[in-house]
């Protein structure tokens, strides 16, 4: 859109016709050459003498290259005038000002007088007012004259030829806002354009610094560079001593840029011809090489080989790449193509204009190039860019789906895993159960049975038998039952069973459970165990001891627990063969759940000692202690 | 003073016949009926609901706890007592739940089964140190529940009584430690099964609110 404005700007009648002088006077002054190369801006001017020939003439006025304005003298270097007149409508009360949208010559050197007191003079700039248009307020002297004489004076060279665009006198109100529409499009708009250019070349180059592998970017990022050089004399000025090798780089950089367009565009269709970049390579050299400021080439010599090598360099890029494009419809490269050629067209219009071809009042139209081509370019990096993310989306998601998988499997196996643990503790009950019948119950009852097949028993020692049987069954139940791994709830289950059967035998009971830690180690595998060993205890006492009290107690010693059972009997030493074999037995379970018995006798008392540890993992290092 | 009356539902002839010799046998007890199975239970329980139930689980036409829940949905004064072999956490629990409130061992002596009932008849029965554990979790996992507001909480001495009973300890021996009378832990204990059977009974309303059965 922006485009579009600046070409109907740059084509469209110009605004305020009534202020327009179309009319003018023409004549040449000779001058020496020193004067053209190194112009003193405080030197006074020698206006042309009365004698002087003056040639009418209508603006704007365009004398193409190779061609001599009339009157144009054969001498090499002379000074150009332009004498226009000027009377204020009678009415006039506003300041006035003279309005000047263009003026390119050979030379940059321009000097503007009214009444000949000299009011701008771009002497010294470097450039010279080629691009940027000129407002200049008349001298109040001259306003109140009510009429008054301009004169616009340049340096040229025979054939170099000169563009004067039409200047406007009126109103200071009324002409300024032309002055600065015109600034804003020719100057103040590139000039933007070019910065923020070149903060995106800085950010891609960022982005290429930190991903080397990405070329994509540095290309983009040298692109935009090079562009930002390219339309530097668009609106900068350059110190005279630079301007040689500013208009070197400003030549040669087209063609880089050209390259640099292709390299990119490449790249998101193929590998680039090797052939291609070597001799565009090659010949952009050379061009750079004999245009150098250093050769010392005549000035049109150096630019006609620039601009040839240039316009080779445009069309062979701009042509392989639309080749390309209509054979692989990669969007991207469609899109370059399409920016490449409005670039193209862009660049005919201005070096039509830059041959006083087309009218003065024209902008130049290659800085507003940028915004198609770096269009094109941006459009493809955030392509480039949204296909990374979305690649990385789906590289996410294919990973969230193998983590599911994953977890399927494992909660799978886990499945497995349980079933076998289950199976094992299956098992386990099992032979833990056939174990207990075999040793307890069943010798019990088989005994029993034998006996009483042979008559030998009497109906009370059955009945006697069969309770043996089922107190032998109930620690197996009640080791089965959730206790929550603490041994103060197993030993109470065990007196909440048997204790009235002690109270009964004539045994008092005194019961003394301290809180003691939840032992993690305490299933109901070891649970029957522990159950074992202190009923083996307890019916010690109560088969041989002869006691009367009986004591239990619990506590926690370091990394163990104590479960003391003291009686005041008549002690262990003494006991029948049953109670050593009892005690072996309670030695052998105890050891199995990793603790010890201790035998106490002392004064009147007889202690059986159960040690335990709390955490069986720790055992080994807490003994090593 | 009147005679306690009883009524024993249990299938095993053998043990029937024991039990109700045994309550025959004792002056201060009246046995009033005794069934073979729920069906006659019930029909027992329709025509008169006696002081004390004793009902074994395992009916052949359905489990004991219809039974239970039938008598104490009708009777505040009846207690129930749960026949069993092992006295088994799950059983007990279940049985407590649904209105119980003492449990017998199969093998009881016969001098215990006559003092156990009248121990009951008179207060609480006294509950196993596995019970009180699952009691105590069950009520603690009741006040983080969802029904909180709804569920009663232990107080802490029913609290302490049931602390004491996992660590193996008899009423007497609560009571002294806690400065009370043997009367009181029974009181106590009393309580925490009438808590459980009130929490199970708001569980049951709760799930069935959630389930959109029940209609405030």
């Amino acid at each position: 859109m922006l485009t579009g404005a600046v070409l109907v700007a740059g084509c469209i009648a110009p605004d305020r016709p009534e202020h327009r002088i179309t009319r003018a006077e023409l004549t040449f002054t000779s001058t020496r050459p020193v004067d053209v190369i190194h112009p003193d801006r405080n030197r006074r001017l020698t206006l042309p003498d009365a004698a002087v020939r003056w040639q009418p003439i209508n603006l704007p006025m365009r004398v193409p290259r190779q061609q001599a304005a009339p009157g144009e003298p054969a001498t090499d270097a002379h000074r150009v005038w332009i004498r226009l007149r000027y009377v204020a409508p009678p009415d006039n009360v506003e300041a006035l000002a003279l309005y000047l949208p263009r003026l390119m010559a050979g030379f940059g050197v321009e000097d503007i007088l009214i009444d000949g007191e000299r009011i701008e003079s771009t002497v010294g700039r470097g450039g010279g007012q080629w691009n940027e248009p000129l407002l200049l307020p008349v001298p109040e002297a001259a306003q109140r004259r009510g009429g008054f004489e301009v004169l616009v004076s340049f340096w040229n060279w025979r054939e170099a030829g000169f563009m004067v665009a039409a200047p406007y006198i009126g109103p200071l109100a009324e002409l300024r806002p032309l002055a600065e529409q015109r600034r804003f499009l020719a100057s103040d708009a590139p000039r933007g354009l070019c910065y923020a250019l070149a903060v995106l070349g800085l950010f891609a180059l960022g982005c290429w610094w930190f991903r080397r592998e990405e070329k994509t970017y540095l290309l983009f990022a040298l692109a935009s560079l090079v562009w930002y050089v390219r339309t530097l004399h668009y609106f900068t000025g350059v110190p005279a001593q630079f301007v040689s090798l500013f208009f070197w780089i400003s030549l040669n950089s087209l063609s880089w840029l050209m390259l640099l367009v292709y390299l990119f565009a490449m790249r998101f269709q193929q590998r680039p011809s090797r052939h291609v970049v070597l001799g565009l390579g090659a010949l952009i050299v050379l061009t750079g090489l004999v245009t150098s400021p250093l050769l010392t080439l005549p000035i049109a010599v150096s630019t006609g080989i620039a601009y040839g090598s240039q316009l080779l360099v445009a069309l062979g890029v701009t042509g392989l790449l639309t080749l390309d494009a209509l054979r692989r419809r990669a969007i991207e490269t469609r899109l370059m193509v399409i920016a490449l050629w409005v670039n193209l067209g862009f660049g005919v219009h201005d070096l039509l204009l830059q041959r006083f071809l087309l009218d003065p009042e024209h902008l130049f139209l290659m800085p507003y190039g940028a915004l198609f081509l770096f269009g094109a370019f941006l459009f493809a990096v955030l392509r480039r860019y949204l296909a990374a993310i979305s690649e990385v989306e789906s590289v996410n998601s294919s990973l969230e789906g193998r983590l599911a998988d994953r977890t399927r499997e494992l909660a799978v196996s886990y499945e497995k895993l349980q079933r076998v643990e289950k199976e094992r503790a299956v098992i386990e009950e099992r032979q833990r159960l056939m174990r207990e019948m075999h040793d307890g119950l069943g010798s019990s009852l088989m005994s029993s049975l034998v006996m009483v097949e042979q008559g030998r028993l009497q109906s009370a020692e059955v009945a006697k038998v069969l309770r043996e049987c089922i107190d032998d069954l109930k620690p197996t139940i009640d080791s089965l039952e959730p206790i929550g791994n603490d041994l103060v709830t197993l030993l109470a289950t065990l007196r909440y069973r048997i204790g009235r059967r002690l109270e009964q035998a004539g045994l008092q009971l005194e019961w003394a459970a301290g809180d003691l830690p939840p032992l993690p180690w305490l299933d109901a595998v070891n649970a029957l165990q522990v159950l074992r060993i202190i009923q083996e205890a307890l019916t010690n006492v109560v088969k041989h001891a002869n006691a009367r009290v009986i004591r239990i107690e619990t506590d926690q010693i370091g990394a163990q627990v104590r479960v003391r059972i003291s009686d005041d009997g008549v002690g262990f030493a003494s006991g029948a063969p049953e109670g050593g074999r009892g005690l072996t037995n309670m030695r052998r379970r105890a050891e199995q759940l990793g603790g010890q018995i201790q035998l106490v006798r002392e004064s009147d008392q007889t202690q059986v000692v159960l040690l335990l540890p709390i955490d069986r993992r720790i055992e080994p290092r807490a003994q090593a202690r | 003073m009147t005679p306690t009356e009883v009524v024993i539902v249990e299938d095993d002839a053998k043990f029937r016949g024991a039990f109700a010799h045994l309550i025959e046998a004792t002056a201060d007890m009246d046995l009033i009926g005794t069934a073979a199975n729920l069906a006659q239970g019930l029909d027992l329980m329709r025509r008169r609901i006696p002081d004390v139930l004793l009902v074994d689980l395992d009916l052949p036409d359905g489990s004991g706890l219809d039974l239970i829940r039938h008598v104490a949905a009708r009777s505040d004064t009846c207690n129930i007592m749960v026949i069993t072999v092992f006295g088994d956490e799950r059983h007990v629990i279940e049985s407590i739940e649904a209105g119980a409130s003492g449990y017998l061992l199969k093998d009881s002596l016969p001098a215990d089964f006559i003092e156990q009932i009248r121990v009951l008849h008179a207060g609480g029965s006294p509950i196993s140190p596995v019970i009180a554990r699952q009691l105590l979790t069950r009520f603690v996992g009741n006040s983080a529940g969802p029904a909180t507001s709804e569920v009663p909480e232990l107080s802490e001495r029913e609290h302490s009584v049931l602390n004491l009973v996992t660590k193996g300890f008899t009423y007497q021996e609560i009571a002294g430690l806690l400065r009370v009378s043997p009367h009181t832990v029974l009181t106590y204990v009393k309580r925490i099964y009438r808590k459980l059977q009130v929490s199970s009974k708001t569980e049951a309303v709760y799930e069935a609110r959630k389930l959109g059965l029940l209609r405030d």
